[in-house]
């Protein structure tokens, strides 16, 4: 039976194509052509509407396996790219009679952030670039669209894959569990909210709108725990409202997974500005946790929403002739063939400037995790800080100081794309690789292993068996599941400082201290990383697949030998190496590289001392090898690396501001945004000054109370009945104790059954919802708290002595209550038994006073007000009520590398000398600034600083926490530090002090906001 | 060694595959995960999507291979004779033996996600354009809607499948009604 090679529609003789799809000649017609004839038919034929049938055939045309593409599977050149968070990698395969040719990979920048925003672009530079590079053709005459003769396929991570915020109840329990279902789904985590993670809850909701996540993780709460928190966490995120990254119009994916009794409530919250997913809770009870329902749902929504979103995607996906698969997919798929093929267990890393990506293929099934915050650039403050400087420092050489360490280190923050030079700065980076692929490689395994472990444990523990059983059953399952560490058989490197390291014994190293393979392993690094595209090819041609990656994809470093023991002492004996016809031993904290140039083939011996073991019990071990040998008796101890020659390169004329013309005058805009809705307080068209007050919040976050109504069964209320009983309206205010139901009088029958006809508010709130399908009534607090004092007599409600009282306060002096919150109980005896007795406060505020003389407590209301000033001197353009004012003003200003603390607006002071600080002025300095100078300044009571540059360990330990990742601008510190060049002894440029020294006296605005990350923000020094 | 491993992936592929079938005839496509999936089977999570790149790759390969014996079937009888009432009765009696997965997907359709829902209209439609064509060709007055008749109302009866019947078929039920509906709109011959 013949089909038509287009649309699978039966033949009845010897064409290829059928009249829908070919010509009047017999040549298929073109895509558009035949998708608008298939559409007419399905709309005269069938009665579709034309536009759904149209997008149905678009939609379908390159999925279904019988069209056309699937021809150009057998086309003889393929091209593959992988579309990356920063960089586009292009290959190009040519399959000829001789077998197959590989170029690339060449790389383009990914062109999905602004001014693009298209990853289409990326995707033709780098084959533009491909072309030129190999004289290959790629692209078509014009130069704009891929080359119609060769299949074209992609992977993509394209918006640095997967961005989670998580939110959970406590850092501790539910934001671990939370952030485990984030790795387990392949995410990366950008930041995580709890109750208790120490931030005010505007400082919350200030980072969640910085922040633009991909999918949010809501978790936290047992099942039938307390829900008030959740709540309240709940309020503060659908206030911040956070936009999705590639958003527009579309509402950012919420999962739900958290205690179960609050998922009416979390509906009603997030139903209308989120897309809420309601999975089950993934840590139902204390011990258990259940994250797979999370983690399922987080992936698809990935695959279904958020891959789809990257702008240009939807256009890539027409022209592709096989399904786009994300990134580590791809990869997946190259371990999976190299793990099947060499019948063994791997271990790949893959360190970026951002992140690094573990993945292991191990008997058979496939895992990884993303350390989104480890990595050798822009997280390498982060790996410093989470390794300790300490440990850092101790795998380098001790001549060589700390100070520089560390000032590189900042500094590789700053700049990210700056490449290390000289012995030194290799073996800084080279150590911090090291420690990022170590820390990265525990969380894998303690995500995947004790996880599941843990996993399978809690399933077993459930099934109801026989001590015998029990034990063979448990035995027999663990001997299913038995893996060691040594069984690893392969590792893999790469990723920029592993396949940029030009000596290979270097990028041996990094993967040997970072991996830390155990027995006997081959060590490979991925050059360029076309792991991703021979993973896409080979749903292809997997032949070719595995023959590339065999052959071209990866270089063979090493054979490493790693002896492991429960006890050694240093400088004992470990084993004796017999090496074609060398033989020597080698005693415990030695390494010893055998260096092989020629490659020959050589027979290795080991014979191992007494506890001493390479692979099970066995007592000697010999292999045939081709590549060098490296064995590592260190057992652990990682020393510090050897530099030929400690020099140190001034990290100042290494590092630099390279940017031409940082003094820039004219207008800009400057918007000023509020966390939440509160007021604004200027109109369009305003002229402001430096202090004009823009806009103000009075108070926290307001509260939001959730009614149920149905759930009160003795109200007999359904979704009928509720509107005719129900007493108030959207906008009414709510007294606590008014009626919210009224049935009217009840008979005498319904009283002796107890039936009530009534309901009254439990609360006090304006009601912003009512919800008749479930019954919920959402009722937001009235902030009209007072300023006043308000006395409560405790001791006389409770009926107790004064002195009493504090055995029965459930609150203390300082803690914020809100108002009809309980803050004293008393248990009294009646003839039922013990009666419960409750203090309630009558007002919002902070317990200011507990007086055991007179047994009252004072509560006040004295929460400053949020307030934004302008700081600049403008014109009001636009003003967004409630929300934000966009400020139009003529200034000279420029940008800094790294701000701390926030925004600051005052008189410039030029300072002379190091002591001539200026009170109530920012103060602009020319040199380095030290310790005795931060001090020096916060006695005298400065607004804020301007200085090319500070010591990195200086800073770190004026802001009491050192510096991660490069987000700052909230710093708790005396007065915002702008810093012009980078850490170390840097000197103001020229252009800068002229500026500066000129405009002292003159009005000054900083703003400390940074973020090194994708959508660089520097702060910035505005002088108007 | 490799030969082995190729074996072991086309049996893992298999495991995965029915094991999916199964649980997705018995609960539907919406309900199942394939986080069950995998523990059914018995193999890591992320080894389903070595296999099968998007759940929704999985549930549609599961409704192919169940949708694939349609299309054979009307393949062979759209070779074999060109006489559309012959042919409808073929279909029907198709889909009166399989009629728990045609009931489950007209059941579902309209909830699965736009994607999903899309490829398998699209797949529909195909067949439809066929029988559509057949009947062109026997120059019959209303081909449209006798197509949009033999589709629809099948679709109506398995849809409520448990309305109309309690056992057995519900196709099988109203077959010959549907039948003699068809011949009467297309006239002619053949009533």
């Amino acid at each position: 039976m013949k089909r038509c090679k287009s649309c699978g529609k039966i033949l009845d003789d010897d064409r290829t194509y059928c009249d829908n799809c070919a010509d009047e000649t017999g040549r298929r017609r073109r895509y558009g052509e035949i998708v608008e004839r298939m559409a007419e038919r399905m709309s005269s034929d069938l009665g579709y509407s034309k536009d759904f049938a149209e997008t149905l055939t678009q939609n379908n045309m390159k999925q279904l396996p019988s069209w056309a593409r699937k021809g150009d599977r057998m086309k003889d050149r393929i091209i593959i790219t992988d579309i990356g968070s920063t960089t586009t990698k292009a290959i190009l395969l040519v399959r000829d009679m001789d077998g197959s040719r590989m170029y690339g990979p060449v790389h383009a920048p990914t062109t999905v952030e602004k001014p693009f925003e298209d990853v289409m672009q990326g995707v033709i530079n780098s084959l533009d670039e491909l072309q030129k590079k190999t004289g290959q053709k790629t692209l078509t005459d014009s130069g704009n669209a891929i080359d119609s003769e060769s299949l074209y396929l992609t992977t993509s991570s394209a918006g640095g894959g997967l961005q989670i915020l998580v939110v959970g109840l406590t850092v501790f329990d539910s934001a671990s569990s939370a952030r485990r279902a984030s790795y387990g789904a392949g995410g990366v985590l950008l930041d995580v909210f709890a109750i208790d993670d120490k931030r005010s809850a505007i400082e919350q909701m200030l980072a969640m709108q910085r922040l633009f996540p991909d999918i949010i993780l809501f978790s936290g709460g047992i099942d039938g725990g307390a829900v008030a928190g959740l709540i309240r966490l709940g309020e503060l995120l659908s206030m911040a409202n956070p936009q999705a990254k590639f958003g527009g119009e579309d509402k950012v994916p919420l999962v739900y997974a958290g205690n179960k009794d609050a998922q009416k409530v979390m509906d009603v919250i997030f139903r209308k500005g989120f897309d809420l997913h309601i999975v089950p809770n993934l840590r139902p009870t204390m011990t258990d946790e259940n994250l797979e329902p999370a983690c399922e749902k987080i992936h698809q929504l990935f695959m279904d929403h958020v891959m789809e979103r990257a702008p240009g995607y939807s256009a890539l996906k027409t022209i592709v002739g096989d399904d786009i698969i994300p990134t580590p997919t791809g990869v997946m798929k190259s371990m999976q063939i190299l793990s099947e093929t060499l019948d063994t267990n791997i271990m790949a890393v893959d360190i970026g400037g951002a992140t690094t990506d573990i993945f292991s293929n191990i008997m058979g099934n496939f895992y990884r995790t993303v350390s989104a915050n480890y990595g050798m650039s822009y997280s390498i403050a982060n790996v410093m800080k989470d390794a300790t400087r300490d440990k850092l420092l101790a795998m380098l050489p001790s001549e060589i100081d700390g100070k520089y360490v560390t000032n590189y280190i900042g500094n590789k923050m700053l700049f990210p794309t700056t490449y290390p030079e000289g012995t030194v700065q290799f073996a800084i980076e080279r150590a911090a690789s090291a420690l990022a692929i170590a820390m990265s490689k525990r969380q894998h395994m303690e995500m995947h292993f004790n996880a599941e472990q843990i996993g399978f444990l809690d399933r077993f523990k459930n099934r109801d068996f026989d001590k015998f059983t029990e034990t063979v059953y448990y035995n027999q399952k663990m001997q299913e599941r038995r893996f060691h560490p040594r069984d690893l058989n392969v590792m893999i490197g790469a990723g920029g400082v592993i396949a940029a390291a030009k000596d290979p014994k270097d990028a041996l190293m990094m993967v040997v201290d970072g991996l830390q393979p155990l027995g006997i392993t081959e060590i490979w690094r991925d050059r360029h990383f076309t792991s991703p595209h021979l993973g896409k090819l080979s749903d292809i041609d997997e032949d070719l697949a595995r023959k590339l990656l065999l052959n071209d994809c990866y270089e063979k470093l090493a054979m490493v030998v790693t002896p492991m023991s429960r006890k050694i002492k240093p400088g004992r004996m470990v084993m004796t190496v017999q090496c074609d016809h060398d033989s020597f031993t080698i005693s415990a904290g030695q390494l010893r590289y055998l260096d092989n140039p020629e490659r020959k083939t050589r027979k290795v011996t080991i014979e191992l001392e007494k506890n001493v073991y390479l692979q099970d019990n066995e007592r000697t071990a010999s292999f045939e090898t081709d590549l060098p040998i490296l064995i590592d008796a260190r057992f652990g101890k990682i020393a510090a690396s050897e530099v030929e020659q400690t020099k140190l390169q001034p990290i100042e004329a290494h590092f630099h501001n390279d940017r031409q013309d940082r003094v820039v005058e004219g207008d800009d805009e400057l918007t000023i945004e509020l966390p939440y809705p509160g007021d604004i307080l200027v109109n369009e068209g305003d002229l402001v000054r430096a202090d004009t007050l823009v806009g103000e919040i009075l108070y926290d976050p307001p509260h939001i109370y959730i009614v149920e109504l149905f759930n009160v069964k003795e109200l007999d209320l359904d979704q009928h009945n509720l509107s005719e009983f129900i007493q108030v309206k959207v906008g009414d205010k709510v007294e606590m104790g008014q009626n919210l139901i009224d049935r009217g009088k009840s008979t005498f029958i319904e009283e002796l059954r107890g039936r009530v006809r009534t309901f009254q508010s439990p609360v006090r709130g304006q009601v912003d919802k009512i919800n008749y399908e479930d019954g919920t009534i959402v009722m937001r607090e009235i902030q009209d708290y007072s300023n006043k004092p308000k006395k409560i007599d405790v001791a006389h409600k409770l009926g107790v002595k004064p002195q009493q009282i504090r055995a029965y306060l459930k609150k203390q002096k300082g803690d914020f209550v809100h108002a009809s919150e309980v803050i004293a109980k008393r248990l009294v005896d009646n003839q039922d038994g013990k009666m419960p007795m409750f203090v309630h406060t009558p007002t919002t505020g902070t317990i200011t006073d507990v007086d055991l003389k007179n047994g009252t407590v004072t509560v006040q209301y004295n929460k400053e007000p949020y307030r934004r000033y302008a700081n600049l001197t403008g014109t009001v353009m636009k003003v967004i009520p409630n929300h934000s004012a966009t400020i139009r003003y003529r200034g000279t200003q420029f940008d800094g590398v790294i701000g701390f603390g926030g925004e600051a607006g005052a008189t410039l002071h030029w300072m002379t000398n190091e002591h001539d600080f200026k009170t109530g002025c920012i103060n602009a300095y020319g040199h380095k600034i030290h310790p005795q100078m931060l001090l020096g300044a916060k006695k005298a009571g400065i607004v804020g600083l301007i200085a090319p540059g500070i010591d990195f360990d200086d800073i770190n330990d004026f802001l009491s926490q050192p510096i991660g990742v490069g987000l700052t601008g909230n710093e708790n510190i005396p007065y915002p530090i702008i810093l012009t060049e980078g850490f170390g002894d840097f000197h103001m440029p020229d252009e800068l002090i002229e500026l500066l020294q000129n405009a002292s006296d003159r009005h000054c605005y900083i703003n400390g906001m940074t973020q090194i990350r994708a959508g660089v923000i520097r702060p910035r020094v505005v002088v108007v | 060694m490799s030969n082995k491993r190729q074996l072991q992936k086309i049996q893992t592929r298999k495991n995965i595959f029915n094991t999916a079938k199964m649980m997705f005839l018995q609960r539907g496509f919406i309900d199942v995960t394939t986080a069950e999936i995998a523990k059914e089977a018995g193999v890591a999570h992320g080894t389903i999507f070595v296999h099968f790149p998007t759940r929704e790759d999985l549930v549609l390969s599961v409704i192919d291979s169940e949708m694939s014996g349609a299309q054979e079937h009307i393949d062979r009888l759209l070779t074999h004779s060109g006489n559309f009432v012959d042919l409808a009765i073929s279909y029907l009696d198709y889909l009166a033996g399989n009629e728990s997965f045609h009931a489950l997907i007209a059941r579902e359709l309209p909830f699965y996600k736009p994607g999903l829902r899309d490829r398998i209209i699209f797949r529909q439609a195909l067949i439809q354009m066929q029988f559509a064509d057949i009947l062109k060709h026997e120059q019959v007055p209303n081909p449209t809607g006798i197509v949009q008749y033999l589709f629809g109302m099948s679709h109506y009866y398995l849809s409520m499948r448990d309305v109309f019947n309690t056992e057995g078929s519900v196709i099988e039920r109203f077959k010959k009604s549907m039948i003699d509906t068809i011949k009467i709109m297309m006239g002619g011959s053949d009533q």
